[in-house]
């Protein structure tokens, strides 16, 4: 007798039971399983380790960034305007420029403990028969050394007394005349003819922000104004580096040192032909960057996703067709269409769960590889989680149209399928 | 609800109309059949007469285009997709002539099936399966899989998975048309035996020596029972 539960039945397969069909049944087609698989896990394999990469040389240009004496604060004859807008670079050449009025000014901000004015312009220098033209900073030695944490290798650093004398960076010495002739202490480099005696060597930072330390070549302030004597004035100057305690509100610094700026060259906010360059600017600027490095290499191993997600959906529609008597068989035994699309549903989804589970493992021993070679190793369980998380989905969504199929196949056409 | 003395399964005016191109072609054309509790009947016809077509409408596996099926005295054309799902797990069994078992799954799961997706106790339904199993010889054969099966074996299997949900009907689609002949006479024989006991048996053949097992012939010819 048919009873009301009877009509009333047919509340849907139990998860459990669904689960365990599917199971079964991809454990019984273990080849296609496994090369099913394959595309998914390569594509989460190179997500995952490409964004882990990322995300360690994030932090790994992070903790240079903050080798860099966190707490010096660059003013530059750039307008605010054209560097925000990332249509300059400071290296570009300068818009306006800097004075002593306004260094003496920065001096006055209670915040600034140190100020150091830099001339930073091209020269010709010559060693050894050896001419080239490279940048030459003209720093003031003693307040230089506490803003930009330099390390002496040979000889000494440069005093504030010095004259025509010159600090190398370690890259320099070595190589920027030819590794065969390599810069030793006391030896002289031409400067626009002038011989300079080369006083110390400085010690190799790795450092690739901020001021090239092992690439420079450094002069006394008043060396410089005598080299660069033609092109900039007595009194002008093309970065002022100051130096604010570690324990000091950055932002108002900051905001004081733009107000002093703002008067001393008479602008508005809005009309600022200088630029103040914070910690956090860099910090900022190059994290976009990076930023945008990490979702440009995301996107690209996501290609390879979309790939592996293709193959899910190419395989399901394969299974689909291979067991419609399967799918008809269970609809006679009483499984309503909603059981047979939960099933290829789940089998789809398992199919990127086992792909985005082998493939994070597989991506994260690649990480594991490339720190055994130098690169930046750090494992983060959110980008892991979101590994699987999204293979699982890709499953979901390339076995979405199969399953459809499947449901929507009537018992009649399912027998008559193949006979 | 079905009353004392009224058909397990009845079917009025039932019509199956096909339509090819422009042409409507009629697999089955007003039939009116009665299937009473115990009957043991055959269906005899030959190719494209309509008995595959009249299998599904006793099946509930294909609406009728026109007509009536009552199951146990319920209207099921107008049970929704998932009523009719429910009333073929737990009210018919199906046998069909390509046994038609699940290959992932061992002898004892695909007997255990319909139970599992009919929402029952699964230590009952597993005790139940193999209670079956091992009335029909098959006992020892519980988690082999069908593809380590003769063919004789794997239609027992499939009359096991067609008893589980103790159905009010069986439907056997030319169960013996895969099987040598003594294969073919031991399952026919499972079949009286089934109907001794009670059991409503429908087989749909083109094979008279079947024919000649079953108490009753609905003859199909052109969609239409012949008197």
């Amino acid at each position: 007798m048919l009873t009301q539960q009877d009509r009333a039945k047919c509340d849907d397969m139990k998860t459990a039971d669904v689960i365990s069909y599917s199971v079964n049944s991809l454990s019984h087609r273990q080849t296609r399983f496994w090369l099913t698989i394959l595309g998914v896990v390569i594509g989460i394999a190179s997500v995952v380790a490409l964004l882990t990469l990322g995300q360690a040389f994030n932090a790994e240009v992070g903790k240079q960034l903050s080798s860099l004496n966190g707490n010096t604060i660059y003013v530059v004859p750039i307008a605010e305007s054209a560097l925000q807008s990332g249509s300059v670079s400071p290296s570009m050449g300068y818009s306006s420029k800097l004075t002593e009025n306004d260094a003496q000014r920065l001096k006055k901000i209670p915040e600034i403990t140190d100020i150091s004015r830099v001339i930073e312009r091209r020269a010709t220098v010559s060693y050894k028969d050896v001419n080239l033209t490279t940048t030459i900073d003209g720093i003031e030695p003693a307040v230089f050394q506490k803003v930009s944490s330099i390390e002496v290798a040979e000889g000494r650093f440069l005093l504030d007394s010095d004259h025509h004398a010159l600090g190398i960076g370690g890259t320099a010495a070595e190589s920027m005349f030819g590794t065969d002739k390599p810069v030793a202490v006391n030896s002289y480099i031409a400067i626009n003819g002038v011989k300079y005696r080369v006083i110390g060597i400085l010690k190799k930072t790795g450092g690739t922000f901020g001021s090239d330390l092992d690439n420079g070549m450094f002069v006394t302030y008043s060396d410089a104004q005598e080299i660069f004597a033609n092109s900039i004035g007595r009194n002008e100057m093309d970065t002022i580096a100051l130096a604010v305690p570690e324990d000091a509100d950055m932002k108002g610094a900051v905001e004081s040192i733009k107000a002093e700026m703002d008067a001393s060259h008479k602008v508005k906010p809005d009309e600022r032909d200088y630029s103040v360059i914070d910690p956090e600017f860099i910090a900022q600027s190059v994290g976009a960057v990076l930023g945008l490095i990490t979702v440009f290499l995301g996107a690209i191993a996501g290609i390879s996703l979309i790939v592996g997600g293709l193959a899910i959906s190419t395989s399901m529609f394969t299974s689909v067709i291979e067991r419609t008597q399967e799918i008809g068989v269970l609809k006679a035994v009483g499984a309503t269409s909603s059981d047979i699309m939960k099933i290829f549903l789940f089998e789809a989804g398992a199919l990127g769960l086992a792909g985005g589970v082998m493939g994070t493992a597989l991506g994260l021993a690649l990480v594991f590889i490339g720190g055994y070679f130098g690169l930046p190793v750090q494992v983060d369980v959110g980008i892991a989680a979101f590994g699987v998380m999204f293979a699982f989905v890709v499953g979901l969504l390339s076995g979405y149209f199969p399953a459809q199929r499947a449901a929507r196949l009537s018992p009649v056409e399912a027998f008559r399928y193949d006979k | 609800m079905r009353k004392k003395g009224e058909p397990i399964m009845r079917l009025e005016n039932v019509s199956k109309v096909y339509t090819m191109g422009e042409e409507k072609v009629y697999a089955l054309n007003g039939i009116n059949l009665d299937i009473h509790e115990g009957d043991l009947a055959s269906v005899l016809g030959p190719s494209g007469s309509g008995k595959s077509t009249l299998l599904n409408m006793l099946g509930l596996l294909d609406p009728p285009s026109a007509g009536s099926i009552f199951l146990d005295g319920i209207e099921t054309t107008r049970l929704s997709e998932k009523g009719l799902a429910g009333v073929r797990g737990k009210k018919i069994g199906f046998i069909f002539q390509m046994f038609n078992l699940i290959p992932s799954l061992t002898v004892l799961q695909n007997v255990m099936l319909p139970a599992v997706i009919y929402e029952s106790d699964p230590v009952k339904t597993r005790q139940k399966a193999t209670e079956i199993l091992g009335k029909i010889g098959m006992g020892d054969r519980l988690s082999h899989f069908p593809n380590q099966l003769s063919g004789g074996q794997r239609q027992r299997v499939a009359i096991a998975r067609s008893l589980i949900n103790d159905p009010e009907i069986i439907l056997a689609d030319e169960p013996t048309g895969n099987l040598d002949s003594k294969t073919g006479a031991e399952v026919l024989g499972m079949f009286k035996k089934l109907n001794d006991e009670g059991k409503t048996i429908i087989i749909v053949t083109h094979d008279l020596h079947v024919a000649k097992i079953t108490k009753r012939t609905i003859r199909v010819v052109d969609g239409k029972i012949l008197k």
